[in-house]
């Protein structure tokens, strides 16, 4: 276990109609804000337009909106929503939707009060100092944004996207409430599903030794998000289950699982060169790209994967070959995403070899970094891990 | 799961050597810290001269709460305040357990808040401001470093109330396992029962449907029953803090988040019995934890027969009822108990038989109780005498 350091800050408000606060929490910072979320239809669909805006009404609270986010928000609407905030004086911002809505946010967040271009804080070449307070309404479960201290923006031209941290943007509060994830689609619940439980394992699947409460406590989101994903693909409407994914989502992202132990996170870096290239959703290149990831690196600690097998994927230890053990632990977790709806090879995302020494070059920055931490991978690996996959 | 809030912003600097951080983050809000200085063995620790030390060298001032005992008085937070207003304090540092950090809260907001200070134990007043403060983690249990909470009892009226507001998160915590290396095994085991006993209250509260803070809770408790070896190997610093980290979330509201709600009864019956014969209160929750919970069980097995296969492995077969197997997971953690050294009955924290009445009417009109009914804490407080 190693020291750490452990603050987050951000209020959880969660719950069945929570969303009628908001008024009410946005007064203790300001009388106008911008309220970015995506282009008109999602919200309005889900009456929490009309909710909210009643209640920020209520509350007297002047609102300047910024709609039209997409998947993977894009820096051009962030200018916009600088721009919306020096012209009329804004110094809140509240967000309405998933992690691309919130990152959006934070970004005009940092943007706002700095002199620069507000690029500088994802090229690396300024830090935040200071930043507009924001809140959430999350709408899609899985980013962890939603408390944490990091934002991804993509730059259209050149393609470009990137992330910046800063303890400084975690939003002041959050209001999770698990009734407005009815209306998402299977295979987006399937997708973040497997988003949260990869979140989980990153942290899981670390080369610190005696870390004993954080083990047991990312067994806990594991194995809650795990068995009430069924459940919600089945009945949408599950609030229960929803309640333990959504709460699940933000615990596997908020810092907590990962105190005093390293985060591993190649899987998430490999994946990224695939949805970079192919246009495959985020969740389900992770269930392709995990499985492989755990059958090329176990052999470097069986125990680990021996305890992931027994305690979270139910396994009986076989006391005589404890890597069968292992080898039956990721069998099943590939059994779960196929249960839910997930592809688990190369081949269902319709990905073929073809590019798999381009991908592991650009993943390494052309060799010359290694991804992960649990076991440090070069892009000789990385292939390899991808023809794992096929 | 239940609608909550949950807001927890203290920031947590944890690890072995991580006192030395103590005059960097307490130099933050200003040049005169008070030190609340309990008795006991802490004090031959060298802990407050090295505190001394590292605020001086950040430029700091020092002055200190001294003799404070064990179940934090009234009058000491008299004392307290006294001292931060006439000197001018800038933050209030607890070092210790929960006596010296429940302590630092009710002075930092009693410092800035009027007229008599008891009329916010007994729910008068309402406290909105504090200075701020800063807690040093040396004992197992409390997790005041974490929390808001702020137990004191009052010596006159054999009163002990706590409060709980939102301004006494304290601003940082430092929890370093190596000042706990040199707790007596009595004092690490009162520890561990009183982390456990944090967990169960809000466990056993009879809310349905919160599969994931049960595992979590359930992390908490393991995590403690399996690295218990810290009793006999007490310099085993990895252990140490695995089960220090447990004892904060136990109690840091993570735990609680969604569930009931409800009061804490068996920890209201116990301070009773704390109040009036000054024991300490993880050894008092051994004892009053396991006569709450067999009568838990009692009214209500379910959740009992799932605690003992989760926790202890106990499976339930054909043939035996909820009832038989709820209560035989109470009996090991019980045995678990008495193996760590702790008491398991009020006899042997020398509580009075003829008292026990008194007990269990005080406890029910504790104003921070959930309404108990005095006779079921008699029939309880008897259970375990």
């Amino acid at each position: 276990m190693l020291n750490f350091i452990f603050q987050n800050a951000t209020k959880i408000i969660f719950g069945r109609g929570t969303e009628n606060q908001v008024g009410k929490e946005v007064k203790d910072y300001s009388n106008k804000i911008l309220f970015v979320s995506y282009g008109k239809g999602v919200i309005e669909k889900l009456g929490l337009y009309d909710r909210a805006i009643t209640s920020l009404k209520t509350s007297g609270i002047e609102v300047i909106e910024l709609r039209g986010v997409v998947a993977n928000g894009k820096l051009d609407l962030v200018y916009e929503g600088i721009r919306l905030c020096k012209e009329n004086n804004i110094n809140f911002i509240l967000a309405v939707g998933g992690g691309s809505v919130i990152d959006t946010a934070k970004s005009i967040a940092v943007g706002v009060p700095y002199q620069g271009d507000v690029w500088d804080f994802f090229a690396e070449k300024a830090i935040p100092e200071k930043v507009l307070p924001i809140g959430t309404i999350l709408t899609i479960p899985a980013s962890g944004s939603e408390t944490s201290n990091a934002a991804v923006i993509t730059r259209v031209d050149g393609s470009l996207k990137r992330a910046f941290k800063s303890e400084l943007i975690r939003p002041k509060f959050s209001i999770l409430n698990p009734e407005l994830l009815y209306t998402l689609p299977p295979y987006q619940i399937a997708c973040g599903v497997t988003d949260i439980m990869a979140h989980d394992m990153e942290r899981y699947f670390s080369s610190v030794t005696h870390v004993d409460l954080t083990d047991r406590l990312c067994e806990a989101v594991f194995k809650s998000v795990m068995l009430h994903a069924p459940l919600v693909l089945k009945n949408p409407k599950n609030y229960d289950a929803w309640a333990e994914i959504m709460w699940g989502g933000t615990i596997a992202h908020n810092d907590l699982l990962t105190t005093g132990r390293v985060q591993d996170l190649a899987s998430h870096d490999i994946e990224h060169e695939l949805s970079g290239i192919y246009d495959v959703a985020h969740g389900a290149g992770l269930a392709v790209i995990f499985p492989a990831w755990m059958k090329y690196v176990y052999k470097n600690d069986i125990e680990r994967f021996a305890q992931f097998a027994v305690r979270m994927m139910n396994v009986d230890y076989f006391f005589k070959d404890p890597e069968l053990t292992v080898l039956e632990g990721i069998k099943k977790l590939e059994d779960f995403y196929v249960s839910i709806g997930m592809p688990i090879r190369l081949k269902g995302l319709g990905i073929t070899d073809d590019r798999f020494k381009e991908m592991a070059l650009k993943a390494t920055y052309n060799g010359t970094r290694t991804l992960g931490n649990f076991v440090k991978l070069g892009h000789k690996d990385i292939y390899n891990i991808f023809k794992l996959a096929v | 799961m239940n609608n909550f809030i949950f807001f927890n912003p203290t920031k947590v600097i944890f690890g072995a050597g991580e006192l030395n951080r103590l005059g960097e983050e307490a130099s933050k809000y200003g040049k005169k810290a008070l030190v609340i200085k309990t008795t006991g063995p802490i004090q031959k620790s060298g802990i407050f001269e090295r505190a001394t030390k590292i605020l001086n060298a950040a430029g700091m001032k020092v002055y200190f709460l001294d003799d404070v005992t064990p179940n934090p008085k009234f009058s000491k937070l008299k004392e307290g305040v006294n001292i931060c207003r006439e000197e001018g304090i800038d933050i209030v540092i607890g070092i210790g357990g929960g006596t010296a950090i429940d302590l630092a809260k009710g002075l930092a907001w009693g410092a800035l808040a009027e007229g008599d200070l008891w009329d916010y134990f007994i729910r008068k007043r309402v406290a909105t401001k504090s200075l701020p403060i800063g807690a040093v983690s040396t004992l197992l249990g409390t997790g005041a470093e974490m929390n808001v909470n702020c137990t004191i009892t009052n010596e006159e009226t054999k009163e002990k109330f706590g409060v709980h507001y939102p301004v006494s998160f304290p601003k940082f915590a430092i929890i370093d396992p190596e000042l706990q290396l040199t707790l007596p095994r009595k004092l690490t085991a009162g520890g561990m029962a009183d982390i456990i006993s944090h967990v169960l209250e809000g466990y056993f509260d009879g809310c349905e449907d919160t599969p994931l803070q049960d595992r979590i809770a359930e992390g908490i408790i393991l995590t403690v029953l399996e690295n218990e070896k810290i009793l006999d190997y007490p310099n085993d610093i990895v252990a140490r803090g695995n089960i220090a980290w447990a004892s904060t979330l136990a109690i840091n509201g993570i735990n609680d988040a969604g569930r009931g709600g409800k009061d804490w009864d068996a920890h209201t019956i116990e301070h009773e019995v704390s109040a009036k014969y000054d024991v300490r209160h993880g050894e008092g929750m051994a004892v009053v934890h396991i006569a709450w919970l067999y009568y838990l069980c009692k009214k209500d097995p379910k959740k009992f027969v799932h605690f003992a296969e989760r926790i202890f492995g106990i499976q339930k077969t054909s043939g035996q009822t909820d009832l038989s197997v709820g209560i035989k997971g109470i009996d090991v953690l019980k045995e678990k108990f008495r193996s760590w050294g702790l008491p398991i009955t009020l006899r042997e924290l020398g509580v009075e038989q003829g008292i026990l009445p008194l007990l269990a009417k005080d406890a029910s009109k504790n104003p921070e109780g959930g309404k108990l009914d005095p006779d079921i804490v008699l029939e309880v407080l008897k259970s375990c005498y």
